[in-house]
């Protein structure tokens, strides 16, 4: 197999998928109505409410939802062969995220534009809404923890990305400035900033980090973890003009210029997948296929994060209701475009079958290591990028993605946190710092719980953190089942999903609690425990939403 | 060279529109609660605060009369309590 045909047969595929799947989707089932008044109009308020051209909100939703997650999760799911992982992504972007983002939109659109949380308590029942908040609150817990390991781990393997990944923050800080006091124009800042971090990424081969290899009593990837947490909470303690909404939008940048530069190269080269379809020959402790592929693979085909931005702010600024059709299914085909980018790089970009199998020797060894070799490779093979430039951009590419994430997820908490100490009238808790200092706190003790120190073991949590997503996008799509039944309209096409994605999520959380009880890792065996019990009130809070709505429309 | 002039400048609207879209609910908060903490101490005299520099705060007094009704709304007040300025 080549991979210039894996590549069009899945762009092939998308394009077919939004065409046709998503027009059906949007005209039979939700009926987008060009002649409804959106909230953006209705409520207009310049703040939240603002109708925004479509091709700028599908850039907004886009950038917003992609992110490490759906590069990590495919590279660690190759290890069952190119086959599962290509078809999951897929089919999970055709028939499951797109008609999940595209629907979330819709309810919320017709609603006044209100969170999926929300919907979740008028819709469902207020114990759903509180299931909701639970799930969200694990979500961010865990991905702040998996990107903190997901970094620490790139930056000890490629030393030459940290110069680079830092100087990002600096060309971040100096864009920040100059856009805030409008020096000149964004474009020009753009191609500047752009030119700054590539700059950087040159420089880095020649000024590799490392740390050292103990430092009082913690290894390298400790280090780094600490260090990283610690940026996060001065980071997310910032005002957001400051580094945030400048790193975003540089990452947004290097999204693009990315999936450009690897399906050029795949173009040019045309490499041999030399992973095997099905991989037979699979190291020891690998667990099966299923479930685990559809938890190991959560953004790039189906995720439930999306549902939050989708019902959060680009419903508010949605200018017709039929553009979310654009903004909402497209944008669920440009994270499948990344994930099969990744799924390419992780199978193509290697010299032969051994070479693959050497680096996939256990369950997330090959992960991000696998991506940035392979897509480097290819890249070399297409227009002669040296490989250490190669790896340094594919790496600093993850890890500002994985960074600027951190810095996101640390902040939701701290508002979460803050909440908590209003509620209960903790005063301290309600106050930046403190609720900063306990929300990392949190992260960093799963990060070091899950074994994250060691290097390898940070990962054994990344299915559990696809759990939790599988769970709010099974949230999510009952939301959108629900409200297309009381509509009178065939609710398959959520419905089937919906009740696909909570078993695969429960058998998923099943076999985990047994292999983490079996290696006695009594604290993600109690993680799991609760994302297990949390996942059971999901599937009985559907089945009693489902059938009181059918009650109530034979009544 | 007019003509791409012109895209260059739609260009820049549309990455600006982009920048400010994600972040436009945090930054408006952030410029409102200094716009707050500013309209605080040009009325702080009216509420019974010692302000040294009140006399110097009448010009912006007329300058902020506008957002003043705004500003004892989002205070919670309905009504405003001060009858210094005149409003609803």
């Amino acid at each position: 197999m080549n991979a210039i045909a894996l590549m069009l047969i899945g762009l092939g595929a998308f394009a077919l998928g939004y065409l046709f799947y998503s027009r059906f989707i949007a005209g039979r089932i939700y009926r987008l109505d060009p002649e409804f008044r959106t909230p953006a109009h209705e409520l207009r308020d310049d703040i939240d409410y603002v109708p925004t051209n479509r091709f700028v909100l599908w850039g907004h939703h886009f950038t917003s939802v992609a992110g490490a997650a759906p590069i990590v999760g495919p590279a660690i799911a190759v290890i069952w062969g190119w086959g599962p992982a290509f078809a999951w992504v897929i089919v999970g972007t055709i028939f499951i995220a797109g008609v999940h983002d595209l629907g979330a939109i819709w309810a919320s659109v017709r609603h006044k534009a209100r969170s999926i949380g929300t919907l979740t308590g008028t819709l469902v029942s207020e114990r759903a809404r509180a299931l909701f908040m639970i799930v969200i609150f694990l979500l961010l817990l865990m991905v702040n923890a998996v990107f903190a390991v997901v970094i620490a781990q790139l930056f000890t393997r490629f030393p030459e990305s940290v110069v680079p990944a830092w100087a990002a923050i600096g060309v971040a800080l100096i864009l920040g400035q100059l856009i805030h006091r409008r020096v000149i124009g964004l474009a020009w800042l753009s191609v500047f900033g752009v030119i700054a971090l590539y700059a950087a990424i040159w420089l880095g081969q020649y000024v590799p980090v490392t740390l050292p290899d103990e430092f009082i009593g913690l290894g390298a990837n400790a280090q780094w973890i600490v260090v990283l947490f610690a940026y996060a909470a001065i980071a997310s303690l910032l005002p957001v003009w400051v580094l945030l909404q400048p790193r975003d939008y540089i990452n947004g940048l290097q999204l693009f210029i990315g999936l450009g530069l690897i399906f050029l190269a795949v173009a040019v080269a045309n490499p041999t997948v030399v992973a095997p379809l099905y991989n037979t020959n699979l190291p020891d402790g690998v667990p099966p296929l299923i479930p685990l592929l559809f938890v190991t693979i959560a953004c790039g085909a189906i995720s439930g994060f999306h549902g939050l931005v989708a019902s959060g702010t680009t419903s508010k600024q949605l200018d017709r209701e039929p553009d979310a059709r654009f903004v909402g299914y497209f944008g669920a085909v440009g994270e499948g475009c990344l994930a099969l980018a990744a799924i390419i790089a992780c199978t193509a970009g290697f010299a032969t079958l051994g070479e693959w199998e050497a680096l996939y020797s256990s369950f997330a060894a090959g992960g991000l290591d696998a991506f940035v070799g392979g897509g480097a490779t290819i890249m070399n093979a297409g227009y002669g990028l040296p490989v250490t430039v190669g790896t340094t951009l594919l790496a600093v590419m993850a890890v500002l993605f994985a960074a600027t994430t951190m810095d996101t997820g640390i902040r939701l908490q701290r508002y979460i946190v803050q909440e908590w100490g209003n509620i209960y009238r903790i005063d301290w808790l309600t106050r930046k710092g403190p609720a900063t200092a306990v929300a990392v706190g949190c992260c960093l003790g799963l990060a070091f719980g899950a074994g994250g120190t060691d290097g390898t073991g940070g990962l054994v949590i990344w299915p559990l953190f696809g759990t939790t997503n599988q769970l709010l996008a099974a949230l999510t799509l009952l939301v959108i089942s629900l409200m297309v039944v009381r509509l009178g309209r065939p609710p398959w096409f959520t419905l089937v999903p919906m009740l696909g994605l909570i078993l695969m999520t429960i058998a998923a959380l099943l076999y985990q609690l047994v292999d983490f009880y079996r290696q006695e890792n009594w604290f993600l065996a109690g993680m799991d425990a609760l994302i297990l019990v949390a996942a059971v009130f999901v599937a009985l809070e559907t089945g009693s939403a489902l059938l009181r709505s059918r009650r109530e429309r034979c009544s | 060279m007019k003509r791409l002039r012109q895209w260059w400048q739609r260009l820049n609207r549309a990455l600006e529109t982009g920048y400010y879209t994600r972040h436009r609910r945090a930054l408006t908060a952030d410029i409102r609660q200094r716009h707050d903490a500013l309209m605080l101490v040009v009325h702080a005299d009216a509420l019974g605060i010692d302000n040294p520099m009140a006399h110097h705060m009448l010009e912006l007094k007329v300058l902020l009369a506008d957002d003043f009704h705004d500003w004892h709304r989002r205070a919670g007040l309905d009504h405003s309590v001060l009858d210094c300025t005149r409003c609803c």
